[in-house]
């Protein structure tokens, strides 16, 4: 069996700072590998482990902190690594990254299973999966927080609003996991000195064949939901009646209901 | 597994550490550095400066344009804060481009740097790996034990900064006294590098380095500091531990109330703080410096022998460390060379006593009971304050400057106490 994992490197959001103005301080945050993609990686070493399987991560962009999150995966245990050298990873358009990452799959393989984190740390939209799996032509299961993974197929569970929902899909299949699926592993000493000396294997979107497409992003600001207190007061049982009353009136004034 | 044996095992990837780290790879020996914190640089903190001569000395020719320097020094200002009131003393001397005597940097970025070096000289490091214990046998160390893991060494060197845990575990150091420990806590706020340019009177990549004395501290023994980093600037305070303990005062507060000094607010207006941290910092002076920083298998490098210097004027941490860091690696060699005994390493001991590092710290030998005397933080930038006041404030009469002195110290301070300082102020530094 081959699993291909995708992971960023995106920011760390919980170190994330604001201005006085709402503005995020993007250049002082650190980053790190996505949460949901460590799970993804943790996912692909887990069924390396039930069932055997040789696992390859990939990674897009120029810098060493990029070629970090291939020595982080292969502390965890995968076995190879790619990285496509590309300058600004963060503007480049989703179709962009989508493409990158097929040609990865069809130059570099075959792969049974494709795995990605739900969302980044960062972008969080989820549209990637889908789009790889249409790309190739393959089964998807989304957003998944159980998977198993057997030697004729898989099987993952997703957690929605309205309900948890099974799927079920032959080899080849793209499958995004979430943050909840595991808790990722924490690398032994031996592991992470070992990842040191795995070669890590470089490619440029020319070598794939891929057209770059950039994006530019504008702005991003802080969202905030104006939030207004309203209090009623009831002193004793007697007055509740009356609260409740004008709390209905405030709501139905305030167009909530 | 055998195959796990390096040559030297470092314990902790900060500048003593990793300059050991690359000195040995350099020469050829295999070196396994092993970082608590996720990253380079993340446990730890400094103010800002670093001084250059190691550097020069002993890394490659072109590491000024190569490293992360975020500003040169050229301007040292020392400030004395009192109610409304500042007092500064600015040293500026023109220097050529390549001689600046220090910079400033973010440690976690130099230190990156550093292990770029390391890691292009063949040495492996390893982050997120906390070292459980020293793996002893008949009374040798003989390598680490982490997570389960060992890994053996013809040598560990521990550089693991000032939280001696491993060295107080196996019982080769002490807690550091309560009387020698501060504790320092560092803004980094953002404003631009046009307007630090500007308000600082900097251009060029030239920066300033400051440091604060007065009533911020609330009679606490400790300083301010500011650095000017590229687009940021560094600003905080190190205050005695002993004093912050023992009393209603917070460090906290004592960060804020320099902030907050209108003499300061005005150069950070419109800043955004963008990090907040705090880290003990030794301050000991010879009194903290390990009296044996070896032993059979062994050497302790950097803060965790006690390598740093506080001289009021100038704080040393970085410089120190890489020397001790570049003495254990010279020493580590030669003693691999002829056969890796564990008992070799009292050539480090002999080496740490010859060198420049331990000559500093003795230079300095009287300061710290010096700097214990609190009059020097609360009563004399008060006094001269108030001496220069009376000076400047010209109305129909103005103060002579023995007559305003005199009155600014009235009921404060007798002149022989004065005196008496002065001269203790002066065979101490």
């Amino acid at each position: 069996m081959r699993i291909l994992v995708a992971a960023k490197l995106s920011l760390d959001a919980g170190q994330l700072k604001f201005d006085s103005s709402g503005h995020p301080l993007i250049d002082a945050c650190p980053r790190r590998m996505g949460d949901a993609d460590k799970c993804a990686v943790e996912e692909a070493v887990r069924a390396k482990e039930k069932l055997g399987a040789e696992t390859v991560v990939v990674t897009i962009g120029g810098s060493a902190e990029h070629a970090r999150i291939i020595r982080d995966a292969y502390a965890m245990g995968i076995d190879k690594g790619y990285i496509v050298r590309i300058n600004e990873p963060e503007t480049l358009s989703l179709p962009t990254v989508a493409r990158i990452i097929a040609e990865i799959y069809r130059r570099t393989g075959p792969y049974d299973l494709v795995f990605l984190g739900v969302g980044s740390n960062d972008t969080h939209s989820s549209m990637l999966a889908p789009m790889l799996s249409s790309m190739l032509d393959i089964p998807l299961l989304p957003s998944i927080d159980k998977l198993d993974v057997k030697n004729d197929g898989v099987e993952g569970i997703a957690t929605m609003e309205d309900g948890s929902y099974t799927f079920r899909a032959r080899f080849p299949a793209v499958i995004s996991i979430t943050s909840e699926a595991n808790e990722p592993r924490i690398p032994t000493l031996r592991a992470i000195l070992k990842s040191k000396r795995i070669p890590i294997q470089e490619v440029s979107p020319e070598d794939l064949g891929v057209n770059v497409e950039r994006i530019r992003l504008e702005n991003v600001e802080r969202f905030i939901l104006p939030r207004r207190r309203i209090l009623m007061e009831a002193g004793d049982q007697s007055q509740i009646e009356e609260a409740v009353g004008k709390l209905l009136e405030a709501l139905r004034s305030e167009g909530v209901i | 597994m055998a195959e796990e044996r390096f040559d030297v095992v470092v314990v902790g990837g900060g500048p003593a550490g990793l300059s050991a780290a690359y000195f040995l790879s350099k020469a050829g020996f295999s070196v396994a550095v092993l970082e608590r914190g996720g990253r380079l640089g993340s446990k730890n903190m400094f103010g800002g400066r670093i001084y250059s001569h190691v550097f020069d000395k002993y890394f490659p020719s072109g590491w000024r344009n190569e490293a992360p320097v975020e500003r040169w020094v050229r301007r040292e200002r020392f400030s004395l804060l009192c109610k409304g009131q500042a007092v500064s003393m600015e040293y500026w001397a023109s220097r050529s481009p390549g001689k600046y005597d220090s910079f400033t940097a973010f440690l976690t970025r130099f230190l990156e740097w550093m292990g770029s070096l390391v890691e292009s000289e063949g040495g492996l490091i390893a982050t997120g790996v906390k070292v459980d214990k020293l793996k002893i046998s008949e009374g040798k160390v003989i390598g680490v034990e982490a997570g389960g893991d060992e890994l053996e060494a013809g040598y560990v060197l521990i550089a693991e900064g000032i939280n001696t845990i491993l060295l107080e575990q196996h019982g080769l150091r002490p807690r550091p006294r309560l009387e020698s420990t501060a504790i320092g806590v560092k803004e980094v706020i953002r404003l631009g590098e046009n307007t630090i340019n500007k308000r600082f009177n900097l251009s060029g990549g030239e920066g300033v380095a400051q440091l604060f004395l007065g009533d911020f501290l609330k009679n606490a023994r400790g300083g301010g500091f500011l650095y000017t980093m590229k687009d940021y600037v560094t600003l905080g305070v190190v205050v005695r531990l002993g004093d912050i303990g023992s009393s209603e005062i917070s460090v906290r507060d004592v960060a804020e109330d320099l902030r907050l000094h209108p003499f300061i607010k005005s150069m950070l207006e419109g800043g955004v703080m963008v990090e907040y941290s705090a880290h003990l910092v030794r301050e000991g002076g010879t009194r903290d410096l390990m009296d044996k920083p070896y032993g059979p298998g062994y050497m302790v490098l950097g803060d965790a022998a006690g390598y740093l210097l506080n001289t009021g004027f100038s704080i040393r941490g970085v410089d120190l460390a890489v020397e001790t860091g570049r003495l254990a690696a010279e020493a580590a060699a030669k003693c691999l060379e002829k056969g890796g005994e564990p008992t070799c390493t009292s050539l480090y001991g002999e080496m740490l006593r010859r060198s420049i590092a331990r000559r500093v710290l003795e230079k300095y030998k009287m300061l710290p009971e010096f700097m214990n005397n609190y009059r020097l933080y609360a009563i004399y930038p008060q006094l001269a304050c108030s001496t220069l006041a009376g000076i400047y404030t010209t109305d129909e009469e103005p103060l002579k400057l023995w007559e305003s002195l005199s009155r600014a110290r009235k009921g404060k301070i007798s002149l022989i106490s004065m005196l008496m300082d002065l001269l203790r102020g002066v065979r101490a530094l």
